[in-house]
Protein backbone atom coordinates (compact mmCIF):
# COMPACT_ATOMS: atom_id res chain seq x y z
CA UNK A 1 0.00 0.00 0.00
CA UNK A 2 1.45 3.34 -1.06
CA UNK A 3 0.60 5.09 2.21
CA UNK A 4 2.78 2.73 4.25
CA UNK A 5 5.78 3.98 2.25
CA UNK A 6 5.38 7.52 3.54
CA UNK A 7 4.51 6.87 7.19
CA UNK A 8 8.10 7.67 8.15
CA UNK A 9 8.06 10.95 6.24
CA UNK A 10 4.73 11.91 7.86
CA UNK A 11 5.83 10.96 11.35
CA UNK A 12 8.92 13.12 10.93
CA UNK A 13 6.61 16.06 10.24
CA UNK A 14 4.37 15.21 13.22
CA UNK A 15 1.42 14.37 10.96
CA UNK A 16 -1.01 11.60 11.90
CA UNK A 17 -2.41 9.43 9.11
CA UNK A 18 -5.92 8.00 8.85
CA UNK A 19 -7.15 5.94 5.92
CA UNK A 20 -10.89 5.41 5.42
CA UNK A 21 -12.84 3.11 3.11
CA UNK A 22 -16.22 1.39 2.96
CA UNK A 23 -14.68 -2.00 3.83
CA UNK A 24 -15.73 -4.03 6.86
CA UNK A 25 -13.51 -4.32 9.93
CA UNK A 26 -12.91 -7.95 8.98
CA UNK A 27 -11.61 -7.01 5.53
CA UNK A 28 -9.42 -4.28 7.02
CA UNK A 29 -8.01 -6.64 9.66
CA UNK A 30 -6.93 -9.13 6.98
CA UNK A 31 -5.54 -6.41 4.75
CA UNK A 32 -3.59 -4.75 7.57
CA UNK A 33 -2.09 -8.08 8.59
CA UNK A 34 -1.09 -9.06 5.03
CA UNK A 35 0.36 -5.66 4.15
CA UNK A 36 1.93 -4.81 7.50
CA UNK A 37 -0.11 -1.63 7.90
CA UNK A 38 0.85 0.39 10.96
CA UNK A 39 -1.64 3.29 10.70
CA UNK A 40 -5.41 3.28 11.39
CA UNK A 41 -7.67 1.89 8.68
CA UNK A 42 -11.17 3.12 9.51
CA UNK A 43 -14.22 1.15 8.46
CA UNK A 44 -17.09 3.14 6.99
CA UNK A 45 -19.09 0.04 6.12
CA UNK A 46 -22.40 1.16 4.62
CA UNK A 47 -20.70 4.39 3.49
CA UNK A 48 -22.56 6.55 6.02
CA UNK A 49 -19.67 8.97 6.57
CA UNK A 50 -18.71 8.88 2.89
CA UNK A 51 -22.26 9.97 2.00
CA UNK A 52 -22.41 12.61 4.76
CA UNK A 53 -19.17 14.16 3.57
CA UNK A 54 -20.45 14.26 -0.01
CA UNK A 55 -17.75 12.07 -1.54
CA UNK A 56 -19.79 9.04 -2.49
CA UNK A 57 -19.00 8.09 -6.09
CA UNK A 58 -22.34 8.28 -7.85
CA UNK A 59 -20.87 8.03 -11.36
CA UNK A 60 -19.67 4.45 -11.33
CA UNK A 61 -21.51 3.54 -14.52
CA UNK A 62 -19.91 6.34 -16.52
CA UNK A 63 -16.48 5.58 -15.07
CA UNK A 64 -16.87 1.97 -16.08
CA UNK A 65 -17.98 3.01 -19.54
CA UNK A 66 -14.57 4.74 -19.72
CA UNK A 67 -12.71 1.56 -18.73
CA UNK A 68 -14.98 -0.81 -20.62
CA UNK A 69 -15.96 -2.82 -17.54
CA UNK A 70 -19.34 -3.49 -15.93
CA UNK A 71 -20.10 -2.15 -12.46
CA UNK A 72 -20.26 -4.89 -9.83
CA UNK A 73 -22.88 -4.61 -7.11
CA UNK A 74 -20.24 -4.60 -4.39
CA UNK A 75 -18.61 -1.50 -5.88
CA UNK A 76 -21.50 0.80 -4.97
CA UNK A 77 -20.59 2.77 -1.87
CA UNK A 78 -17.02 3.47 -2.90
CA UNK A 79 -15.76 7.00 -2.24
CA UNK A 80 -14.01 9.31 -4.68
CA UNK A 81 -10.34 8.87 -3.82
CA UNK A 82 -9.65 11.96 -1.77
CA UNK A 83 -7.19 13.41 0.67
CA UNK A 84 -7.63 16.11 3.29
CA UNK A 85 -4.80 17.76 5.19
CA UNK A 86 -5.91 19.09 8.58
CA UNK A 87 -3.98 21.59 10.66
CA UNK A 88 -3.49 21.23 14.41
CA UNK A 89 -6.99 22.66 15.00
CA UNK A 90 -8.59 20.14 12.65
CA UNK A 91 -9.26 22.73 9.93
CA UNK A 92 -8.94 21.53 6.32
CA UNK A 93 -5.97 23.37 4.83
CA UNK A 94 -5.53 21.37 1.67
CA UNK A 95 -7.62 18.83 -0.20
CA UNK A 96 -7.65 16.76 -3.34
CA UNK A 97 -10.55 14.76 -4.78
CA UNK A 98 -10.11 12.51 -7.82
CA UNK A 99 -12.85 11.96 -10.41
CA UNK A 100 -12.77 8.17 -10.37
CA UNK A 101 -11.43 5.36 -8.22
CA UNK A 102 -8.88 4.27 -10.79
CA UNK A 103 -6.80 7.40 -10.35
CA UNK A 104 -4.53 7.07 -7.42
CA UNK A 105 -1.43 8.71 -6.11
CA UNK A 106 1.87 7.21 -5.22
CA UNK A 107 2.95 7.87 -1.64
CA UNK A 108 5.53 10.28 -2.99
CA UNK A 109 2.99 12.09 -5.15
CA UNK A 110 0.69 12.52 -2.17
CA UNK A 111 3.50 13.91 -0.07
CA UNK A 112 4.43 16.37 -2.80
CA UNK A 113 0.83 17.47 -3.55
CA UNK A 114 -0.31 17.85 0.02
CA UNK A 115 2.83 18.81 1.88
CA UNK A 116 5.24 20.02 -0.76
CA UNK A 117 7.73 17.47 0.48
CA UNK A 118 9.75 14.90 -1.39
CA UNK A 119 9.44 11.30 -0.33
CA UNK A 120 12.65 9.62 0.70
CA UNK A 121 12.26 6.80 -1.84
CA UNK A 122 11.90 7.66 -5.50
CA UNK A 123 12.99 6.25 -8.85
CA UNK A 124 16.56 6.09 -10.08
CA UNK A 125 18.09 9.46 -10.82
CA UNK A 126 19.37 10.35 -14.28
CA UNK A 127 21.83 13.15 -14.92
CA UNK A 128 22.87 14.81 -18.16
CA UNK A 129 25.11 17.78 -18.79
CA UNK A 130 24.70 20.38 -21.48
CA UNK A 131 27.14 23.14 -22.28
CA UNK A 132 26.15 25.47 -19.45
CA UNK A 133 23.46 23.42 -17.73
CA UNK A 134 23.36 20.36 -15.58
CA UNK A 135 20.12 18.38 -15.52
CA UNK A 136 19.07 15.87 -12.88
CA UNK A 137 15.77 14.04 -13.01
CA UNK A 138 13.94 11.18 -11.37
CA UNK A 139 10.50 9.65 -11.34
CA UNK A 140 8.83 10.15 -7.98
CA UNK A 141 8.18 6.41 -7.85
CA UNK A 142 10.36 3.53 -9.14
CA UNK A 143 7.25 1.53 -10.00
CA UNK A 144 3.82 2.23 -11.41
CA UNK A 145 0.34 0.79 -11.56
CA UNK A 146 -2.05 1.83 -14.26
CA UNK A 147 -4.05 4.97 -13.46
CA UNK A 148 -1.54 5.91 -10.83
CA UNK A 149 -0.37 9.52 -10.98
CA UNK A 150 3.36 9.77 -11.38
CA UNK A 151 5.63 12.72 -11.74
CA UNK A 152 9.01 13.32 -13.34
CA UNK A 153 10.91 15.74 -11.11
CA UNK A 154 13.48 17.72 -13.09
CA UNK A 155 16.18 20.03 -11.82
CA UNK A 156 18.05 22.24 -14.29
CA UNK A 157 21.11 23.98 -12.85
CA UNK A 158 22.18 26.90 -15.03
CA UNK A 159 25.79 28.01 -14.85
CA UNK A 160 26.32 31.38 -13.23
CA UNK A 161 26.40 34.20 -15.72
CA UNK A 162 23.91 32.45 -17.98
CA UNK A 163 20.15 32.30 -18.13
CA UNK A 164 17.72 30.12 -20.05
CA UNK A 165 14.43 31.22 -21.54
CA UNK A 166 10.99 30.62 -20.16
CA UNK A 167 7.71 31.74 -21.69
CA UNK A 168 6.42 34.06 -23.07
CA UNK A 169 9.26 34.19 -25.51
CA UNK A 170 10.15 36.37 -28.50
CA UNK A 171 10.18 34.68 -31.88
CA UNK A 172 13.36 32.90 -32.77
CA UNK A 173 14.27 31.85 -29.26
CA UNK A 174 13.80 28.42 -27.73
CA UNK A 175 12.14 28.20 -24.33
CA UNK A 176 12.70 25.56 -21.68
CA UNK A 177 10.61 22.52 -22.55
CA UNK A 178 10.35 18.84 -21.77
CA UNK A 179 9.22 16.06 -24.07
CA UNK A 180 8.71 12.39 -23.27
CA UNK A 181 8.96 9.91 -26.16
CA UNK A 182 5.47 8.47 -26.75
CA UNK A 183 4.66 5.16 -25.13
CA UNK A 184 1.44 3.28 -25.82
CA UNK A 185 -0.97 4.03 -23.00
CA UNK A 186 1.14 6.78 -21.42
CA UNK A 187 -0.59 10.12 -20.81
CA UNK A 188 1.80 13.03 -20.32
CA UNK A 189 0.48 16.21 -18.74
CA UNK A 190 1.68 19.80 -18.90
CA UNK A 191 5.01 20.46 -17.20
CA UNK A 192 4.99 22.85 -14.26
CA UNK A 193 7.92 25.23 -13.98
CA UNK A 194 8.49 28.11 -11.56
CA UNK A 195 7.63 31.56 -12.83
CA UNK A 196 10.48 33.02 -14.87
CA UNK A 197 11.64 36.55 -14.14
CA UNK A 198 11.95 39.55 -16.39
CA UNK A 199 15.27 40.27 -17.98
CA UNK A 200 16.25 43.29 -20.01
CA UNK A 201 19.18 43.29 -22.36
CA UNK A 202 20.90 46.63 -22.98
CA UNK A 203 20.10 47.96 -26.38
CA UNK A 204 17.19 45.59 -27.02
CA UNK A 205 13.60 46.70 -26.77
CA UNK A 206 12.32 43.15 -26.20
CA UNK A 207 11.57 41.85 -22.75
CA UNK A 208 12.74 38.36 -21.92
CA UNK A 209 11.45 35.98 -19.31
CA UNK A 210 14.27 33.87 -17.99
CA UNK A 211 15.32 31.29 -15.47
CA UNK A 212 18.61 31.41 -13.67
CA UNK A 213 20.35 29.26 -11.10
CA UNK A 214 18.51 26.11 -10.11
CA UNK A 215 15.18 25.57 -11.87
CA UNK A 216 13.01 22.82 -10.48
CA UNK A 217 9.99 21.57 -12.43
CA UNK A 218 7.79 18.52 -12.79
CA UNK A 219 5.87 16.65 -15.46
CA UNK A 220 2.76 14.64 -14.51
CA UNK A 221 2.30 11.22 -16.12
CA UNK A 222 -0.17 8.41 -15.98
CA UNK A 223 -0.23 4.98 -17.61
CA UNK A 224 -3.79 4.24 -18.68
CA UNK A 225 -3.20 0.75 -20.06
CA UNK A 226 -2.68 -2.39 -18.06
CA UNK A 227 0.06 -4.92 -18.78
CA UNK A 228 2.49 -2.75 -20.72
CA UNK A 229 5.37 -3.93 -18.55
CA UNK A 230 8.53 -2.14 -17.51
CA UNK A 231 9.66 0.93 -19.39
CA UNK A 232 12.62 3.19 -19.89
CA UNK A 233 11.07 6.58 -20.49
CA UNK A 234 13.10 8.70 -22.88
CA UNK A 235 13.02 12.34 -21.90
CA UNK A 236 14.33 15.40 -23.75
CA UNK A 237 14.88 18.74 -22.09
CA UNK A 238 15.30 21.60 -24.58
CA UNK A 239 16.55 25.05 -23.73
CA UNK A 240 18.51 28.02 -24.97
CA UNK A 241 21.13 29.67 -22.82
CA UNK A 242 22.47 33.18 -23.10
CA UNK A 243 24.89 35.24 -21.09
CA UNK A 244 24.67 39.03 -20.88
CA UNK A 245 26.26 39.35 -24.31
CA UNK A 246 26.21 35.97 -26.10
CA UNK A 247 23.54 33.49 -26.98
CA UNK A 248 24.44 29.85 -27.39
CA UNK A 249 22.52 27.83 -29.96
CA UNK A 250 19.42 25.98 -28.69
CA UNK A 251 20.43 22.71 -27.09
CA UNK A 252 18.92 19.63 -25.55
CA UNK A 253 19.85 16.95 -23.11
CA UNK A 254 18.38 13.49 -23.24
CA UNK A 255 18.12 10.86 -20.56
CA UNK A 256 16.23 7.71 -19.63
CA UNK A 257 14.15 6.98 -16.56
CA UNK A 258 13.35 3.36 -15.72
CA UNK A 259 9.98 2.44 -14.25
CA UNK A 260 8.68 -1.02 -13.40
CA UNK A 261 5.11 -2.15 -13.65
CA UNK A 262 3.54 -3.51 -10.49
CA UNK A 263 0.71 -5.89 -11.36
CA UNK A 264 -2.58 -4.29 -10.41
CA UNK A 265 -4.84 -6.27 -8.10
CA UNK A 266 -8.17 -5.60 -9.69
CA UNK A 267 -10.37 -8.61 -9.05
CA UNK A 268 -12.06 -9.13 -5.69
CA UNK A 269 -9.71 -10.90 -3.28
CA UNK A 270 -10.26 -14.65 -3.11
CA UNK A 271 -12.12 -15.76 0.04
CA UNK B 1 -4.37 14.94 -19.14
CA UNK B 2 -8.03 15.61 -18.49
CA UNK B 3 -8.98 17.54 -15.40
CA UNK B 4 -9.46 15.24 -12.48
CA UNK B 5 -10.14 17.78 -9.80
CA UNK B 6 -13.49 17.37 -8.08
CA UNK B 7 -12.53 19.91 -5.45
CA UNK B 8 -16.09 21.05 -4.80
CA UNK B 9 -16.88 17.71 -3.19
CA UNK B 10 -16.26 16.99 0.45
CA UNK B 11 -15.34 19.34 3.31
CA UNK B 12 -14.02 22.68 2.07
CA UNK B 13 -10.66 24.28 2.78
CA UNK B 14 -11.07 26.57 5.78
CA UNK B 15 -13.82 24.41 7.29
CA UNK B 16 -13.29 22.24 10.35
CA UNK B 17 -13.24 18.60 9.24
CA UNK B 18 -16.47 17.02 10.54
CA UNK B 19 -16.38 14.82 13.64
CA UNK B 20 -16.39 11.16 12.83
CA UNK B 21 -16.22 8.02 14.86
CA UNK B 22 -15.51 4.75 13.08
CA UNK B 23 -14.05 1.37 13.99
CA UNK B 24 -10.46 0.67 13.02
CA UNK B 25 -8.96 -2.62 11.81
CA UNK B 26 -8.96 -4.00 15.38
CA UNK B 27 -12.62 -3.14 15.88
CA UNK B 28 -11.81 -0.35 18.35
CA UNK B 29 -13.83 2.87 17.91
CA UNK B 30 -11.76 5.83 16.76
CA UNK B 31 -12.88 9.44 17.17
CA UNK B 32 -10.82 11.21 14.53
CA UNK B 33 -10.31 14.59 16.23
CA UNK B 34 -9.61 12.99 19.62
CA UNK B 35 -7.18 10.52 18.05
CA UNK B 36 -5.27 13.40 16.39
CA UNK B 37 -4.37 14.74 19.83
CA UNK B 38 -3.89 18.28 18.54
CA UNK B 39 -1.57 17.21 15.73
CA UNK B 40 -1.92 17.81 12.02
CA UNK B 41 -3.56 14.93 10.16
CA UNK B 42 -3.75 13.49 6.68
CA UNK B 43 -7.15 11.85 6.10
CA UNK B 44 -7.15 9.63 3.02
CA UNK B 45 -10.22 8.06 1.45
CA UNK B 46 -9.10 5.19 -0.79
CA UNK B 47 -11.25 2.91 -2.88
CA UNK B 48 -11.08 -0.43 -1.08
CA UNK B 49 -8.81 -2.86 0.70
CA UNK B 50 -10.65 -5.65 -1.09
CA UNK B 51 -10.45 -4.63 -4.78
Amino acid sequence: MELQKITGDLAAKGIVLFAISYDSVETLAGFAARQGITYPLLSDEGSRVIKELGILDEHLDSHHAEFGRPTRDDQWGVAYPSVFLLDSDGIVVRKRVHRNYRIRDTGAGLLEDMLGGTASAHGAEAAADGQVVRVRAYLDSPSYRWYQRLRIVIEVAVQEGYHIYGTPIPEGYVPLSVAVDPVDGLEVGEPAWPRPHRFRVNGLAEEFWVHEGIVRGSVPLMFTKDGTGDHRLRVDVRYQACSANTCLPPAQVRFELPVQEVAAVDAPAKQ
Amino acid sequence: MSADDYSQKGPAVGERFPDLRLADQTGAPVDLHAARQGRQALVVFYRSARW
